[in-house]
């Protein structure tokens, strides 16, 4: 464990400096992570103008969830993004011998070698927006509320990367679906709305089947005082359960590998 | 002028032919443009429940509203840009440059081409089941309503088209021109009337667009399917429309020119 966590703050380094060297690029990029938050608050700031509540959330309550999808924007494009847009390429290149030779373990060195560091204003302007969205609604959650808000956070982020690395290993199949790690992300739309506002058959997808609508309302529930014991469970099984099966699909996908040798 | 278009069609059919191979692309496109029209929907649905009218939209009306402009969107976006870059940025484009015809408009039909299998394989049928089980939210269109559309999103596509050559010609100076796809795609969501319908805006940001151009691959086309735009309007929207196509296509030759003059490629 010593090893990776060591490793993982050489990565940080290394693609802190890489950041760094290309510093048009990073100021650019940087624009463009504040610009999308900016439209997302603007979105329901305008809705609010023309409606009081939803489906019993109020504007701070939905603020909140906000600040949550920003902190997992952080997650999706500044820790994982880079890695995962690589791995397909990696395996139709037959690139991966390069990794698989290396002592350490495969899945860590193809899921964490890139971080993006002009998305970290995401997780910055998220934290401010659900203390803000807090005062605002003067919600006082207890320290209880608030550690078992982050530890959701943490699941949700579990699910996020072992659904999305999944989705990823495909490419081992399907070489010619070039945009297939977009696919996952695409599902950030579908969090961006709280759970109980998708109904019916569709909720029951969307919680039960894909939990999409979890990660960012499990969190955001617990900091709102209206936690859902159910559905943090539903999550923390999905996550468990995605994990294990990242892993088992990695090693089956392995066995269909083969590479001419980078 | 003969040789020309068939210079052209060529282009087309070989778009196409590329389309249908990489079907499976096609149909993953649609299911990741497809989420934001799910999440919508369901915040719009859940909206309408504790009030019967908003900003002069039913229920019913805002989900055709979504569904029509979902549609439209799909049909007439430009997405070269990305790929035209990155070719300027490795020389690649260079043999373009070098071939027989114009590199704009050859962009232009190369999309035309995805845009129609777009449209075939998944607007279509989309249509056709939400007319057979859906009838209160899609109707179909009246043929004189058809003619307009047809019209309207023909120029809505060159608009798009338009936008992302002003990106390509960029990409010729900057080294960082991909990320004004991203400001392309946030004006849009902005100003088209995707975000929400100018009636639900605050007066200033409905003013501001109702003059840019952004409204013509959304709200403009999806409010006269609706019948909310009717007459007189109709033809200025139009001729505003060929007003901006008239102005952006200067502009572009233009830019596109002078950035041209400072391209250098080597090899390839």
């Amino acid at each position: 464990m010593k090893k990776y966590i060591r490793l993982y703050i050489i990565f940080i380094k290394y693609s802190f400096m890489q950041a760094m060297m290309y510093k048009a690029d990073f100021m650019i990029w940087s624009l463009v992570t504040v610009g999308w938050i900016f439209l997302n608050l603007l979105f329901y700031q305008f809705l609010y103008l023309n409606v009081t509540e939803i489906a019993g959330w109020t504007k701070p309550q939905l603020l909140v969830l906000l600040g949550f999808y920003f902190v997992i924007d952080f997650f999706l494009w500044g820790v994982l993004w880079q890695n995962m847009r690589k791995i397909p390429e990696i395996i139709n290149r037959g690139q991966l011998d390069l990794v698989l030779t290396k002592p350490v373990n495969t899945q860590f060195l193809l899921s964490f070698k890139g971080i993006g560091f002009d998305d970290i204003h995401g997780l910055l302007i998220g934290l401010v927006t659900i203390v803000y969205a807090l005062s605002i609604g003067n919600i006082k959650p207890s320290v209880a509320d608030i550690l078992l808000s982050t530890a959701a956070l943490g699941v949700a982020l579990v699910y996020i990367y072992a659904a999305w690395f999944i989705t990823v290993c495909a490419a081992f199949w399907f070489d010619r679906i070039e945009n297939l790690h977009l696919l996952f992300p695409s599902l950030r739309q579908i969090w961006r709305v709280p759970q109980p506002f998708y109904k019916g058959i569709l909720q029951k997808i969307l919680t039960f089947v894909i939990p999409a609508t979890l990660v960012t309302t499990v969190p955001a529930q617990f900091l709102l005082r209206k936690p859902s014991l159910p559905l943090f469970i539903t999550l923390i099984i999905f996550a468990v359960v995605s994990l294990k099966l990242s892993t088992w699909v990695l090693k089956v996908a392995l066995r269909h590998y083969s590479g001419a040798s980078s | 002028m003969k040789q020309r278009l068939r210079k052209y069609s060529a282009i087309l059919v070989i778009s196409i032919k590329d389309a249908i191979n990489f079907r499976a692309e096609l149909l993953l496109w649609t299911v990741i443009d497809a989420m934001p029209l799910v999440a919508i929907l369901a915040l719009w649905l859940r909206a309408f429940e504790s009030a019967p009218d908003i900003g002069g939209f039913t229920r019913a009306t805002i989900v055709s509203y979504y569904l029509v402009g979902y549609i439209f969107q799909d049909m007439t976006g430009a997405h070269f840009e990305e790929t035209s870059i990155r070719e300027i940025r490795d020389g690649s484009i260079a043999k373009y440059l070098l071939k027989p015809f114009s590199l704009q408009i050859g962009l232009v039909v190369r999309e035309l081409g995805w845009r129609l299998m777009t449209f075939l394989v998944t607007g279509i049928p989309f249509m056709l089941l939400l007319v057979m089980f859906a009838p209160n939210v899609l109707k179909l269109p009246t043929p004189g309503q058809l003619l307009i559309l047809l019209y309207i999103l023909v120029f809505a596509y060159l608009l798009d088209c338009l936008y992302s050559l002003f990106i390509v010609a960029m990409g010729f100076v900057i080294e960082e021109a991909e990320s004004l796809s991203h400001l392309k795609w946030m004006l849009g969501w902005l100003f088209s009337g995707s975000m929400l319908p100018f009636e639900m805006m605050p007066g200033w940001l409905a003013k501001l667009s109702s003059v840019l151009p952004f409204q013509f691959r959304y709200y403009i086309p999806v409010e006269i399917y609706l019948g909310k735009i009717e007459g007189f309007a109709i033809v200025r929207a139009l001729a505003m429309q060929m007003i901006w196509v008239a102005v952006l296509s200067s502009a572009l030759v233009l830019i596109w020119n002078r950035n041209l003059k400072r391209f250098t490629a080597v090899g390839s």
